[in-house]
């Protein structure tokens, strides 16, 4: 009885070795990592946005400040630039925090929020919510338009490489306003509740999900030709004759999408995820791109924006901007506060750092 | 390494010197004149240990190793031994060790081995010569690797203060070797560690 009680012990601690064996690659994911920069531009990043200005590419992002930094035309054959974040002025926007930025192909526009003290309750909440633009980045000007200042105000754009592609949107409360300057037009054709756009198809496609982007690449005229977006934890594909099969699922929810030549990059609730693209651009399973993304963007944070400059570039060829946040505390995740802000790759560089 | 090594051959040149020795010299008295030997068969003991820990392959230098891909660490153990002669012992330990790496990810290791020792005696020191076999659970981010391989030798310095307490120093070694379908992924981590520990015998 002894001898039977004992054999069934060990098969069932085998079994359970082997139902929970897990080999995930570690040694090999920590010789890659690198020593962490000084972050630049820290805090929770909701934007990051291309606008021209003279003749020159930016990009703008925002963390209750904003923040651009010029594009360089082709970063493989310069110097690898890191950081280089100049800080805007806010002129009118004052103490506002600016929590989300877009831009067409003119101006830039900012959404801030002006938070009060809540005493007897001990909190702090919002107390208005205001929508500006701007043509420099620096002097702004109030749209006059009236937001809620508890609702849910989404200020997004379709953020295309071709300047000439460019268009903003706010939705406010499902309602939705296409900006323009100082006006704000509204959109009665748009009945879903889109949060995010891209250009294809020769106009604006809209998203109700957060995620989209396009293959479109910078700098020519050339209309892009696939389309993704994120539907909870899947990415869909769109080729100008439809949708093409199959799905891909992530694993993770999808926070934000960018595309590159071999790759598509997605942010998720669980990192930045590589996935190669077959021959029809679809997307295939995860992939080990061959950087420190997995000690960076790690499973500890949410990747709420990922951005390739170039999408003409391979993914290890372009320079590409990613924000980490992470929820909770860093004592139960694991998450380091340091970690929450801006990060890039650089080609020349080869690896992912903080900015 | 080179310091292991010599900690061990310190360690064995010692019991050469014990071993050449004609005389009983770990046999205590009592006070009733009886000869006691410091341990016997059946003898138990549960070793408690705080180490402080260096990564030896992953680059950086001693004793901090923060240009390394992996620096210094720490680590706690706890094991029971139980002695088969009066010289020869086995048992089990579990620890828990952690190193930060250079990105700013905290690495962490659970080995639990079974292990055997040899421990002679001079006088009221013991020194323990162990080596070890287990499985260990890896994490790193939300990475896991269980079961994995573990190989350890340890070798130390105790002195027993009481009948029930002993008290010394040891310097352990750790092999983690990382084994993949795909080869080029395949990898090890070697570990020194420092331990400063208390053992009750019972």
């Amino acid at each position: 009885m002894k001898k039977n009680v004992l054999t069934a012990a060990c098969l069932a601690t085998m079994l359970a070795f082997v139902a929970t064996a897990c080999h995930d690659v570690i040694f090999d994911e920590i010789r890659k990592e690198v020593k962490l920069a000084d972050a630049q531009v820290s805090g929770d990043i909701n934007s990051i946005v291309r606008f021209g200005m003279v003749g020159k590419e930016y990009l703008f992002v925002q963390s209750g400040n904003i923040y651009c930094k010029e594009l360089k035309a082709d970063p493989t054959t310069s110097e690898p630039y890191e950081g280089q974040w100049k800080k805007t002025t806010k002129g009118d926007i004052g103490n506002g925090i600016v929590i989300g930025l877009a831009a067409d192909t003119a101006y830039l526009y900012a959404l801030a929020v002006r938070i009060e003290e809540d005493e007897d309750e001990g909190e702090n909440y919002s107390a208005e919510q205001t929508l500006y633009c701007s043509t420099d980045g620096n002097e702004w000007k109030k749209i006059d338009l009236t937001l809620p200042p508890k609702g849910r105000n989404t200020l997004f754009c379709t953020n295309s490489p071709n300047p000439a592609h460019r268009k903003a949107f706010l939705n406010v409360n499902k309602t939705v306003y296409e900006l323009s300057g100082e006006t704000a037009a509204k959109r009665d054709d748009i009945s879903d509740d889109p949060k995010a756009c891209v250009w294809f198809g020769g106009g604006v496609t809209f998203s109700a999900s957060g995620a989209a982007t396009t293959n479109e690449t910078a700098g020519t005229d050339t209309e892009p030709t696939l389309r993704y977006e994120s539907s909870g934890k899947k990415i869909l594909t769109y080729s100008m004759s439809g949708k093409l099969e199959p799905d891909r699922d992530a694993g993770y929810t999808i926070h934000s999408l960018a595309c590159t030549k071999d790759f598509l990059l997605a942010g998720t609730d669980g990192g930045l995820l590589y996935f190669q693209l077959d021959d029809n651009g679809l997307p295939n399973g995860t992939t080990d791109s061959g950087t420190n993304v997995s000690s960076t963007l790690s499973s500890y944070y949410e990747v709420h924006n990922v951005l390739a400059v170039d999408p003409s570039k391979n993914a290890k060829g372009g320079d590409i901007y990613g924000t980490t946040v992470f929820s909770g505390t860093s004592s139960n995740t694991g998450a380091s506060a340091d970690n929450q802000g801006l990060w890039a790759y650089y080609p020349g560089r080869g690896h992912w750092n903080r900015e | 390494m080179k310091r292991f090594f010599a900690v061990v051959c310190a360690v064995l040149l010692t019991n050469a010197v014990v071993f050449a020795q004609e005389s009983d010299d770990d046999d205590v008295y009592d006070d009733t004149g009886i000869m006691m030997r410091l341990n016997q068969a059946g003898d138990q003991y549960i070793n408690i240990a705080l180490m402080v820990t260096f990564p030896l392959n992953f680059g950086g230098e001693f004793p901090l190793y923060r240009k390394g891909q992996l620096s210094i660490g720490g680590s706690g153990m706890l094991g029971y031994h139980r002695f088969l002669t009066s010289m020869i012992a086995v048992g089990a330990d579990i620890s828990f060790g952690y190193h930060p790496t250079i990105g700013s990810n905290i690495f962490t290791y659970v080995p639990l081995v079974v292990n055997a020792t040899v421990q002679p005696t001079l006088y009221k020191f013991e020194f323990p010569i162990t080596v070890g076999i287990g499985m260990a659970m890896e994490n790193y981010l939300n990475r896991t690797y269980f079961p994995g391989l573990v190989l350890k030798a340890n070798a130390g310095v105790f002195f027993r203060a009481t009948p029930s307490w002993s008290f010394g120093l040891a310097d352990d070694f750790t092999f983690l070797p990382q084994w993949y379908d795909e080869a080029k992924y395949n990898s090890y981590g070697c570990f020194n560690s420092v331990q400063i520990c208390a053992r009750y015998h019972f």
